[in-house]
C-alpha cells in the first residue's frame, strides 16, 4: 500500500499526498537511502506529533489511573472476604460474588484497556510520525467509555452483573463501549494510514492488529452470549476463547508494541532480529486465537475441540521463544541501566513475566498437569501474572516515559517511584508465590477422594491472608503512583529539568555514553 | 547514542503559549534527551531454534492427530477415539461389592459419609463400625429406599440430617450391592444382602413417600419375608405404615419444595403416594396429632 | 513487512480461522442439540427449568456464585470430581442445552453443583445454609446470604418457613427470621440441579 502511494505521489501529475497532516513530504518517506537526519527539524516534528496526543491521551490516562484505584480497592475487599467471610457482610452489593467481577472489570475495561489505548494512540502517531487524528472525538470516545465503565459497575455491584466471566457489565454497557472503541480505531486507522515514513515497525503490527481483533472479540461474545445467546455447551467455547484472547489478542499486543518500542528507545539500540519479529508476530497472531479452549479442559465439549486448544497453548511456544530472545539480545549487556531508569526497570520487569507468564500457560494447558491446577487458586495466580505482572507493569513503564513528555512536567520524586515499584514488584512476587504453591497443594487434596472437602477450605487459608498482603502491598505501589501521577498532571513539586532517575545521574550518563566495546556505533 | 541536541527551535517557539515562552529549558528539556527511533536488526534466525520449533510442530501434529476424537461432538474422552458408546457395555454379572463401591462414590453417598466411611463429626453419622449399617438389613434397605429425616444415633453420637431417598433411582440389585459394599467395607462385618431382600421391602413399603424417623425404624423389628412373591404380611404391616407416615408428614418441617421433589422423583412412585393419600389422611385422623420429639 | 494491506489480510485470517474452530464449529456441531429420551419411559432429558427454579437462576447468577462453585463433572479418571460423589457421571453438552448463560464455572473455592439438587435435596438445609454457612458448615468461607432473609416480628403464629436456627444463631425473641421470595427461589433452583440421568454418550463408571 505504501509503496503504491510513494509511486502515486512522486509523479508530477497526481495530486498532493492524502491527509494533508503528514508531516514531511512523501518523497521524504523512502526508506531505501538513509538520509542524514537534520535533529533539529526531527525534534521539531516530534514535539508537534507528541503535542497532537497531549489532550486525549491524558485524558484515557486519567480514568485509567483513577480505576486502577478503584479495582485495587476492590480487589483488596474481594481478597478478605475469601479468608474472613464475615468482613462486610450482610450488604448484597458488597458480596463476594459481585466485588470480584466488579474488581475483574474495572481492571480490565477501567484500568488495563484505556491506559493501552493511550499508548497504542501515542505510539501510533510517534510511530506514524503524523499526528494524531480526531483528537476531539476522542476526548469524547475516552469520556464515554469511562462512563460506561462506571455505570457496568455500578449495575454489577447491584446484581445486574451476567455472571460471563470477563463480560460482566449489564447488557447497557456493551453498545457504548463498541462506540468509544470505534473512534480509537478509526482514528488510529487515519493516522496509520497518513504515516510521514514508509517503514512500518514491528510495533505497529502488534498495534494494528490489536486495534481489529478486539472489536471482533467484543461484539462477537456480547451478541452470541448476551443478546442472542447460543445453547449451553458451545457458549462456553466462545466464553473462553474471548476471555483468553482479551489477554492475548487485545492486551497483549499493546503490551509487546510497547516493549518493542521502548527497549531499543531507552537504550537507543536496534532490535536484535527482523525475522524473530516476523516469526514472533505472525505466529502469535496464528496460535494465541486457538488456545482459548484449555479452560475446559475435562469439561462438556467434544475432546477434539479441548485438543485444538492444547496443541495451539504448546505453539504458543514459538512466538513466545522468539520475542523473548528478540527482547534479550537487544538488552544484553545493558542491564546495569535498570538501576537508573524508571521506564526500562518496569519494562524489562514486564517483558520477563510476559515470557514467565506464557511458557506457564503452555505447559499447564497439558492434561496431566491441568488435572491438578484446574478449578485452584494456581489459575488465578497466573492471571495475574499475565494481566498485572505483564500488562500492567509494561503500561507502568510505558507511563513513565510518555507523560513527561505530554505534561512537560517531569516525575516528582524517585523515592515514591521506588515505593511504587517495590511496592507493586514484591506485591506481585508474593501473590503468585503464595497461590501457585496453595493452588498446587489445593488441587493435589482436591483430587484426593479421602480428604474432606472442608478441610482443604481450611487448608487454603494461610494462603489466601498471603493474597491479602500482597493486595495491600500493589494497592500502597498504586497508591504511590496515583500521588505522581496527580503531581505530574498539575505541575506540583519542584520543577525538575533533567529525567527523573532511580540513581546517580551522572554515572547513568556515563553508562549511556559508553556503550559496550563489541557494540556497533549508532549512525547518529 | 543520543541525537545531537537542537540549537535553536525558533519556529515552534513561536507556537509556544506565553508562560512557556521563557522557560526554553523545561518546555525541551523532554526533547533534549530523545534518543534515537527504534529500528531493525538483522540477526539471523540461529538454527538450533527453527530445529526446536520443527520439532514443537511435530508434536503438536501428532497429538493433534492421537486425541482429537475423529473430531466428533460425540466424543468427550480423548483417549478413545473409536469408542462407540452403549453398544459394548458388558452383561456378565458382575462382584457386588465392586458394583456397590462405584455406586457408593457415583450416587454421592461419598460426598457426606466419606471414602472412609467416617462420615463428619456432629453433621453426617459414619458407616464404619455403625450399628445401623451392620444391624437389621430390613431397617438399612428402608433408609436406602425412603430415605431418613431427624435425629438419629449412631455410635453414640447424636446427628440430625437429611438422608435422600434411593428407591425411585436405583434398582433392587444396586440397593442390596451398595449395601453389601457398606456393610463389609471398613472393617465391618456383616451379611451380603441380595436383591431379593430389598423387593421385599419395597413390596411392604410401597405406599410410603416420606423419609424415615429414626424411632419409626427402631419400631421395626421383624426381617421382611425374603420371597419377593410371597404377598407382604397382611393388613397390620399396612396399617403401620400408614401410621408411620401420619407421624412423619407431622414431622415434616420441610417447605413444599420438598415435597414436590420426591413426588417428582419417580412416576410409579407418586402415584402409590397419590392413591395412598386418602388412607394416610385416615390415619393420621385416627391417630391423632402426632407427638413430636 | 511495509505493506499495510498485507498485515491487515494476515491478520483477520489468522484471526477468522480459530473463530471458524473456537466458535462457528462447535456453534454446528452443539448448538442444535435435542433432548434425549430416557430409557423406559416416555420422558425426555433434559428439561427446562421451571418457573421459580428459573427465578432463582436469576439469584445465583446475580450473587455471582459461579465465582465459587463450579457446575461441571469431569470424567472418571481425571481429576476425583466422581469420587468425591459430585456426580455419577462426566458432563456433557446435553445437560446444558437449556442454560442461557451457561453457568460452569472454573473455580472451586467451594465444592462443585452440578448435582446439588441430588446430593442435598432438604430445602431446610439449604436455606440455614443460605443464611449462614457456618451453621451448617463449620469452617467454610461462603460468605453468608443474609440479605436474601428478613428478621421480623412474630405476630400472632410462627411462619411455617421460619427458619429452625440452633440456640447461637437465633434471633432474639419474638422475632424469627423468614426467606425472602428470592432466597425460597434459589432453593428451588438448586434443589432441581440434577444431572445424574444416564446418557447415552457419556458413560457411568
Amino acid at each position: 500500500m505504501s509503496d503504491t502511494r510513494r509511486e502515486k505521489s512522486s509523479s508530477p501529475a497526481s495530486p498532493a499526498p492524502r491527509g494533508g497532516k503528514a508531516i514531511g513530504r512523501a518523497s521524504d518517506r523512502g526508506g531505501s537511502v538513509e538520509r542524514p537526519i537534520d535533529p533539529e527539524r526531527a525534534a521539531r516534528r516530534r514535539f508537534r506529533v507528541d503535542e497532537s496526543t497531549r489532550v486525549p491521551v491524558l485524558t484515557f490516562f486519567t480514568g485509567g489511573a483513577f480505576w486502577l484505584l478503584a479495582g485495587s480497592i476492590l480487589a483488596l475487599l474481594a481478597s478478605i472476604k475469601l479468608h474472613t467471610p464475615e468482613f462486610l457482610d450482610g450488604a448484597s452489593w458488597l458480596t463476594f460474588g459481585r466485588v470480584r467481577p466488579a474488581h475483574l472489570n474495572t481492571m480490565i475495561y477501567g484500568w488495563a484497556s484505556p491506559t493501552g489505548i493511550g499508548v497504542i494512540l501515542w505510539l501510533t502517531a510517534r510511530l506514524a510520525k503524523a499526528e494524531l487524528r480526531f483528537p476531539r472525538l476522542l476526548v469524547a470516545a475516552a469520556v464515554v467509555w469511562n462512563v460506561a465503565v462506571l455505570w457496568g459497575t455500578i449495575g454489577i455491584l447491584r446484581g445486574e452483573g451476567t455472571s460471563i466471566e470477563w463480560i460482566e457489565f449489564p447488557p447497557y454497557v456493551p453498545p457504548l463501549l463498541v462506540l468509544a472503541f470505534s473512534i480509537v480505531a478509526l482514528s488510529v486507522a487515519t493516522t496509520f494510514h497518513d504515516r510521514g515514513e514508509a517503514h512500518v515497525y514491528v510495533s505497529q503490527w502488534y498495534i494494528f492488529g490489536a486495534i481489529f481483533w478486539f472489536p471482533w472479540l467484543y461484539t462477537v461474545v456480547e451478541l452470541l452470549m448476551v443478546y442472542r445467546p447460543m445453547a449451553g455447551s458451545p457458549q462456553a467455547s466462545v466464553n473462553w476463547w474471548f476471555a483468553h484472547n482479551v489477554l492475548g489478542l487485545w492486551l497483549t499486543p499493546i503490551g509487546l508494541a510497547t516493549i518493542y518500542y521502548l527497549i531499543p528507545k531507552v537504550l537507543g539500540r536496534p532490535v536484535h532480529s527482523y525475522y524473530l519479529s516476523i516469526v514472533g508476530f505472525w505466529s502469535l497472531a496464528l496460535f494465541y486465537n486457538w488456545a482459548g479452549a484449555h479452560h475446559l479442559i475435562g469439561g462438556p465439549v467434544p475432546a477434539w475441540l479441548v485438543t485444538v486448544s492444547i496443541v495451539a497453548s504448546m505453539m504458543m511456544l514459538i512466538p513466545v521463544g522468539t520475542v523473548a530472545i528478540n527482547h534479550h539480545f537487544t538488552m544484553v549487556g545493558r542491564f546495569a541501566i535498570l538501576k537508573y531508569s524508571p521506564t526500562l526497570r518496569f519494562i524489562v520487569f514486564g517483558a520477563m513475566s510476559y515470557t514467565a507468564v506464557s511458557v506457564q500457560g503452555s505447559f499447564q494447558s497439558l492434561r496431566d498437569w491441568n488435572e491438578v491446577t484446574h478449578f485452584t487458586h494456581y489459575t488465578i495466580a497466573h492471571a495475574h501474572l499475565g494481566v498485572y505482572s505483564f500488562f500492567t507493569m509494561t503500561m507502568f513503564g510505558a507511563l513513565y516515559y510518555i507523560m513527561p513528555r505530554l505534561t512537560r512536567w517531569e516525575w516528582a520524586s524517585a523515592r515514591l517511584i521506588r515505593v511504587h515499584f517495590w511496592g507493586t514488584a514484591g506485591g506481585m512476587a508474593i501473590y503468585w508465590i503464595g497461590l501457585t504453591w496453595g493452588g498446587v497443594l489445593q488441587g493435589a487434596a482436591m483430587n484426593d477422594p479421602k480428604v474432606p472437602f472442608l478441610d482443604i477450605v481450611k487448608m487454603m487459608i494461610p494462603y489466601l491472608w498471603s493474597r491479602s498482603l500482597a493486595g495491600v502491598l500493589m494497592t500502597t505501589g498504586h497508591v504511590a503512583f496515583a500521588a505522581l501521577f496527580t503531581m505530574n498532571m498539575l505541575h506540583l513539586g519542584k520543577r525538575r529539568y533533567e529525567p527523573t532517575l532511580l540513581d546517580d545521574p551522572r554515572e547513568y550518563a556515563r553508562l549511556i555514553a559508553s556503550p559496550p566495546a563489541w557494540e556497533e556505533t549508532p549512525a547518529s | 547514542m543520543s541525537e545531537p541536541r537542537p540549537a535553536r527551535t525558533s519556529e515552534h517557539d513561536d507556537q509556544t503559549e506565553a508562560h512557556e515562552r521563557y522557560d526554553v529549558q523545561g518546555l525541551h528539556a523532554p526533547i533534549l534527551r530523545e534518543r534515537r527511533d527504534p529500528r531493525d536488526g538483522y540477526e539471523p534466525i540461529p538454527p538450533w531454534l527453527a530445529a526446536v520449533f520443527g520439532a514443537l510442530i511435530f508434536w503438536g501434529g501428532f497429538y493433534l492427530q492421537k486425541y482429537s476424537g475423529d473430531f466428533r461432538s460425540d466424543i468427550y474422552d480423548e483417549y478413545k477415539p473409536s469408542m462407540l458408546y452403549g453398544s459394548t457395555k458388558p452383561a456378565a454379572p458382575v462382584d457386588p461389592v465392586a458394583l456397590g463401591k462405584k455406586l457408593f462414590t457415583g450416587q454421592g453417598c461419598v460426598s457426606c459419609h466419606q471414602a472412609t466411611g467416617k462420615g463428619t463429626p456432629g453433621q453426617y453419622p459414619p458407616l464404619a463400625g455403625s450399628e445401623w449399617v451392620q444391624g437389621s438389613p430390613a431397617r438399612i434397605a428402608r433408609i436406602l429406599l425412603n430415605g431418613l429425616q431427624g435425629n438419629i444415633k449412631v455410635e453414640g453420637e447424636s446427628f440430625n440430617g437429611n438422608m435422600p431417598a434411593f428407591g425411585a433411582k436405583l434398582k433392587d440389585d444396586q440397593i442390596a450391592a451398595v449395601l453389601t459394599y457398606i456393610r463389609q467395607e471398613w472393617g465391618n462385618k456383616a451379611d451380603a444382602i441380595d436383591a431379593a431382600t430389598i423387593a421385599a421391602a419395597r413390596e411392604a413399603e410401597k405406599l410410603r413417600s416420606n423419609p424415615w424417623t429414626a424411632e419409626e425404624l427402631t419400631a421395626i423389628t421383624k426381617e421382611d419375608a425374603k420371597p419377593a412373591a410371597e404377598a407382604p404380611k397382611g393388613d397390620d404391616k399396612t396399617k403401620a405404615s400408614g401410621d408411620a407416615k401420619a407421624k412423619a408428614k407431622g414431622d415434616s418441617k420441610e417447605g413444599s419444595g420438598g415435597d414436590s421433589k420426591a413426588k417428582a422423583s419417580g412416576d410409579a412412585k407418586a402415584k402409590t403416594a397419590e392413591s395412598a393419600a386418602p388412607k394416610s389422611a385416615e390415619a393420621k385422623k385416627a391417630g391423632g396429632e402426632p407427638e413430636k420429639k | 513487512m511495509n505493506h499495510a494491506a498485507t498485515i491487515f489480510v494476515g491478520v483477520m485470517l489468522t484471526f477468522a480461522s480459530a473463530w471458524l474452530g473456537l466458535v462457528f464449529l462447535p456453534y454446528v456441531q452443539l448448538g442444535n442439540i435435542e433432548p434425549a429420551a430416557i430409557e423406559g419411559s416416555t420422558d425426555a432429558y433434559p428439561k427446562p427449568l421451571g418457573g421459580l427454579a428459573a427465578r432463582g437462576r436469576g439469584v445465583y447468577i446475580a450473587g455471582g456464585c459461579v465465582y465459587c462453585h463450579t457446575q461441571q463433572i469431569r470424567p472418571e479418571g481425571f481429576g476425583a470430581d466422581i469420587e468425591r460423589g459430585w456426580g455419577p457421571r462426566r458432563t456433557v453438552a446435553r445437560d446444558y442445552m437449556y442454560d442461557r448463560p451457561h453457568l460452569m464455572g472454573t473455580n472451586r473455592t467451594g465444592p462443585d453443583l452440578a448435582n446439588i439438587g441430588a446430593r442435598q435435596p432438604s430445602s431446610k438445609w439449604h436455606h440455614l445454609h443460605l443464611y449462614n454457612p457456618r451453621i451448617t458448615s463449620p469452617g467454610s468461607v461462603m460468605p453468608s446470604f443474609r440479605y436474601l432473609y428478613e428478621k421480623r416480628k412474630i405476630t400472632g403464629e410462627r411462619s411455617r418457613l421460619a427458619l429452625e436456627l440452633p440456640e447461637e444463631w437465633k434471633p432474639e425473641s419474638g422475632y424469627e427470621i423468614v426467606p425472602t421470595d428470592e432466597a425460597l427461589a434459589l432453593v428451588a433452583y438448586l434443589q432441581a440441579l440434577d444431572h445424574t440421568t444416564p446418557l447415552k454418550e457419556a458413560e457411568t463408571p
